[in-house]
């Protein structure tokens, strides 16, 4: 298997797998502002590989997510697709090595997911969702995203470590492995 | 290019979101999404199972906490509860005795004062008690001491509070007694022991073991018509003068815990 293709399936399978631990177990724990591990995951690829990794692990957890809720395909697709964007536009300009950088971009990360998903619903009249009951969720959602980014950037790296000692050659992505 | 490819990526979610928002179902998973879901299933049905055994597993952690707290509340109310009882129990007794002693005390000539015993002899080597009334409550030595069952003793020593009680089980007790029936009148005196000694009966009176034995009133320290006890058996020597027969006190006096001083103690005239 080639470098590329073990690291896709690997990243897909985390994502897959945060999505899964989201949709039956995370979500039962904590019903009001669930943490999104799904999220986390796609905040942690687009710090690490920046922009377009980051919006494709976005717009892949968005469709697995889509396809688990039940609703409409592309609401959480855009909502994951723009949280990997700004995460992977702003990647540049941070400080690779600060220990709580994943945790420090999972916040906006947070708040901007929620609030496109909020807002494609409504302009999309899908569903009446409240504003404030969106923010409120996101309010509690993000500090708990935060705390859980350093062991999805942990997995991550793992899966970045484990492609660099096989295909030593191979720079994956910008390459930072922590 | 990256830029480009994703704004081609967010053009087709946005396309993809508009296709299935104008769907009669506003939902069409396809061929893909429907593969990618039966793989997701049984992945979702093991966590959820998981899941539910972690939540059961926390929920029982959580009830046995709570149960381990609620037995604790539940032993210290029994420990409680307990106590409760034994107090109740003992003023229940405590009651009863009064109640005889005041009974008692109806019978008994002159003034009488209740007193409780808040000491014992520890040696055995005497039978006194020490009862917490003393001169300032009117006691003075030689008064009387009954209880329900009868005499006690008298008062060796009256102190400012306490008085020590000699009964008439101490070898240095002496009363003079009459047996109720024959009238015959004789001297119980204490042996160190739970029974008395009954001397100078006459030989030729006889002697029914059971008969109770009353003070004679004779002595200048216990009022006649006093319950001693009863005699328990005969005693015939030979060649003695009198014959002599032992005595059950009719007063528990291992089990005292209230007494009556009869203040006008001495016989009655």
């Amino acid at each position: 298997m080639t470098a590329a293709a073990l690291r896709i399936s690997l990243l897909a399978g985390l994502i897959a797998a945060a999505g899964a631990l989201d949709a039956a177990l995370v979500s039962r724990l904590l019903p009001y502002g669930p943490p999104d591990l799904a999220l986390v995951v796609v905040v942690s690829l687009a710090m690490r590989h920046g922009l377009l990794p980051g919006a494709v692990a976005g717009a892949v957890a968005g469709y697995l997510r889509d396809l688990v809720t039940g609703g409409p395909l592309g609401v959480f697709v855009t909502a994951y697709l723009l949280a990997g964007v700004l995460i992977g536009l702003f990647a540049p300009l941070a400080n690779q090595r600060h220990p709580y950088l994943v945790a420090g971009a999972a916040i906006p990360a947070t708040l901007l997911h929620h609030f496109s998903a909020w807002a494609v619903v409504t302009a999309t009249g899908l569903a009446p969702v409240a504003g404030l009951a969106a923010l409120g969720e996101a309010a509690v959602a993000a500090p708990l995203n935060a705390v859980l980014a350093r062991p999805a950037d942990a997995a991550v790296g793992a899966i970045d470590a484990l492609i660099f000692r096989r295909h030593p050659a191979r720079i994956i992505g910008r390459g930072v492995i922590r | 290019m990256r830029i480009g490819l994703v704004a081609i990526l967010l053009a087709a979610a946005l396309a993809l979101l508009t296709m299935q928002v104008r769907l009669p179902d506003r939902r069409e998973v396809g061929p893909i999404g429907s593969l990618i879901l039966s793989w997701i299933g049984p992945v979702h049905s093991a966590l959820s199972s998981a899941g539910n055994s972690a939540s059961s597993l926390w929920r029982l952690y959580r009830e046995i906490g709570k149960l381990r707290a609620e037995n604790t509340r539940l032993r210290e109310e029994v420990e409680r509860l307990v106590r409760e009882s034994a107090l109740l129990r003992e003023q229940a007794q405590a009651t009863q005795r009064l109640e005889a002693l005041l009974e008692f005390r109806k019978q008994l000539p002159g003034r009488v004062l209740g007193a409780r015993v808040v000491g014992r002899d520890a040696t055995r080597w005497f039978d006194v008690i020490l009862v917490d009334r003393g001169e300032r409550d009117g006691v003075r030595r030689n008064a009387p001491v009954v209880s329900t069952g009868g005499v006690v003793g008298r008062v060796l020593h009256a102190g400012a509070a306490t008085s020590q009680v000699l009964l008439i089980t101490d070898p240095r007790s002496a009363a003079g007694v009459l047996l109720q029936q024959s009238r015959e009148a004789g001297v119980v005196q204490g042996q160190g022991q739970s029974l008395l000694r009954l001397k100078y009966i006459s030989r030729g009176q006889e002697i029914v073991v059971g008969e109770a034995v009353v003070t004679s009133g004779l002595s200048s320290v216990f009022p006649r018509g006093l319950p001693v006890g009863s005699v328990e058996s005969v005693v015939r020597e030979q060649g003695a003068a009198y014959q002599e027969a032992l005595v059950r006190p009719a007063a528990s006096l291992n089990r005292l815990e209230e007494v009556l001083i009869l203040l006008d103690g001495g016989p009655r005239r």
